[in-house]
């Protein structure tokens, strides 16, 4: 074939070990991510493709986000991407589907367990900016679960919060909503 | 050197707008109360989102009473909006009599000698009257604007047709009116007749012919029949307001053997009604409303804004949930009744539907004798 020189250079490039690219944090982390996974930074995606760049093996620093909610992220997308991937393998067989699903839900309710309200907080902030919106998605029903039956002052406090209102409006409301502060979970 | 590429950076990250509004959608309606309270950014992002996001859906509200003394009442609501079952500690309903519920959401007890009856969302208020002029069984009660109407049910004396009996919300006063329409004199409202109730009149289904009559308590005058029976092969019409129009849910076949359900929405020209149908129940969902039992002689519906609830009063364990949507789309779901287990069989089931708000839990709340506690 007239294109044999092309095909065989496409050919060589997809046998090569999958691509990286080497993310910086703010506070001197290094990271040699996969490009799969990278792609779903949306921030990433539409650097690279919407702007026609080429991947090169520069590196690029995300200034918002630091080296252990990096971390954290690529492991949730990893394994977010592996289960996708299963998802679609056992498509049409019931009992794999539920197995799958019951595996990914094993898998975030133990990655929502092990982090902090802080680090859920720093996370949700992390993947907002970095735009991956199944991550966000999922934080976001985590940090919802976290402050149902919670007293106003536990929410204040979790999300750092100042209370804004007038003594004279807050009597109002305490008066209104006698339930809001007593018989939620204890602080 | 490797050249650094460095990404545009974001405007300082806080929790607040987009964020903020995305986790309180997620959060149910109950919770939001106290988040309201939070802070004044806080009580704008609740309202936004739920303007925007996850707006507020009918509540379904189960309400039991035990057949006998002290007739200890529980109030059970699943909310739509998170999926989520509540039950709501209150101060037990003074029994008047068996609590039955009426259209969407009216709830009343009659005696021989008081009638009480509640119709705000969260049956906050109880309102008690004297009974109407004549006592009978199991009649057609609806509220309609400004109105009670009390009609048709049985009667051990003699043979002459009960008067209608209206009862006026703003004098307390009952009067009689025009008799009905003979088909429905007999008819024991709970099982043979199916109500629904728009701003102006009253709506009664003859659940055997398909039958229709409405009633206006304002000109105290009757209005039809019109023919709300889809075809031969369907049974058990039920009529609610669901979208803002009159729907249809009819059970296929028979008793022994239904084949399925559907939904109808109703148009009335000027003489005639049409019926198009508009939705069918997934076979996955009949079989979850006939329960145990392989006949399903009738079901019964509560409706309010886009949703209808369905379930068969004889095994009440699974509610059917019908959301009506722009373009008339069907969306089915099912909900496992949170109150229905093994223990309880001796006690009456009511359910009424209403469109619970931020005001109305605030309200209730504010009694300091509520507490609504997740399931």
């Amino acid at each position: 074939m007239a294109d044999d020189g092309v095909n065989t250079k496409v050919e060589a490039v997809s046998k090569a070990t999958t691509e990286t690219i080497e993310l910086r944090t703010e506070d001197g982390g290094v990271f040699d991510v996969d490009k799969p996974v990278a792609m779903e930074f949306l921030i990433l995606k539409s650097f690279y493709e919407d702007e026609g760049r080429v991947f090169d093996k520069t590196s690029i620093r995300l200034p918002n986000v630091k080296q252990l909610e990096l971390s954290k992220v690529i492991e949730y997308c990893t394994r977010a991407l592996e289960f996708g991937a299963k998802s679609a393998a056992a498509a049409g067989d019931k009992d794999a589907e539920r197995m799958v699903r019951q595996e990914r839900e094993g898998f975030e309710a133990e990655f929502v367990d092990e982090l902090s309200n802080e680090m859920l907080k720093e996370l949700i902030l992390a993947v907002n900016f970095l735009d991956i919106k199944e991550m966000l998605d999922f934080l976001i029903r985590s940090v919802a679960n976290r402050i149902r039956n919670r007293s106003v002052a536990y929410v204040r406090q979790f999300f750092d919060i100042e209370n804004d209102f007038t003594p004279q409006e807050e009597d109002q409301i305490h008066q209104e909503n006698a339930w809001a502060f007593e018989g939620v979970d204890a602080d | 050197m490797e050249e650094e590429k460095k990404l545009e950076l974001e405007e300082a990250p806080i929790f607040h707008g987009d964020v903020l509004e995305a986790v309180l959608s997620r959060v149910p309606l109950i919770d939001l109360v106290p988040a309201c309270q939070v802070s004044k950014p806080w009580e704008s992002a609740v309202v936004s989102s739920l303007r925007h996001l996850n707006p507020i859906k009918p509540w379904l509200i189960v309400h039991t009473q035990t057949t006998r003394h002290p007739y200890a009442t529980t109030t059970h609501a699943y909310d739509p909006r998170s999926d989520l079952w509540v039950e709501i500690e209150q101060p037990p309903i003074k029994h008047v009599s068996v609590l039955r519920s009426s259209h969407s959401t009216l709830l009343y007890m009659q005696s021989p000698f008081k009638f009480a009856f509640s119709f705000d969302p969260l049956h906050l208020m109880w309102h008690l009257a004297d009974a109407p002029i004549a006592w009978r069984t199991d009649p057609i009660v609806a509220l309609v604007g400004q109105h009670i109407v009390v009609a048709g049910g049985g009667c051990d004396f003699g043979d002459d047709p009960i008067p209608m009996e209206t009862y006026d919300l703003r004098t307390g006063t009952w009067e009689t009116c025009e008799s009905m329409p003979s088909i429905l004199k007999d008819s024991a409202a709970s099982t043979s007749l199916s109500i629904a109730v728009d701003e102006q009149r009253m709506y009664v289904t003859e659940k055997t012919s398909g039958m229709t009559h409405s009633f206006d308590p304002s000109t105290k005058t009757w209005h039809g029949p019109y023919n709300l029976r889809p075809g031969t092969n369907v049974f058990s019409p039920v009529i609610g307001f669901v979208h803002g129009r009159m729907v249809v849910v009819g059970l296929i076949g028979d008793a022994e053997n239904v084949k399925g359900v559907k939904l109808w929405e109703v148009s009335k020209g000027t003489e005639t009604v049409e019926l198009r149908e508009v939705g069918e129940m997934p076979k996955e969902l009949v079989e979850k409303l006939k329960g145990k039992s392989p006949r399903l002689p009738y079901i019964a519906m509560t409706s309010m804004g886009n949703l209808a609830y369905l379930h068969n009063p004889s095994e009440p364990g699974e509610l059917i949930l019908c959301e009506v949507t722009d373009g008339s789309k069907c969306k089915w779901g099912s909900v496992r009744n949170v109150v229905v287990n093994e223990v309880n069989r001796m006690q009456t089931l009511a359910l009424t539907c209403s469109n619970v708000g931020l005001g109305d839990l605030q309200a209730a709340l504010s009694s300091g004798d509520r507490r609504f506690i997740h399931c």
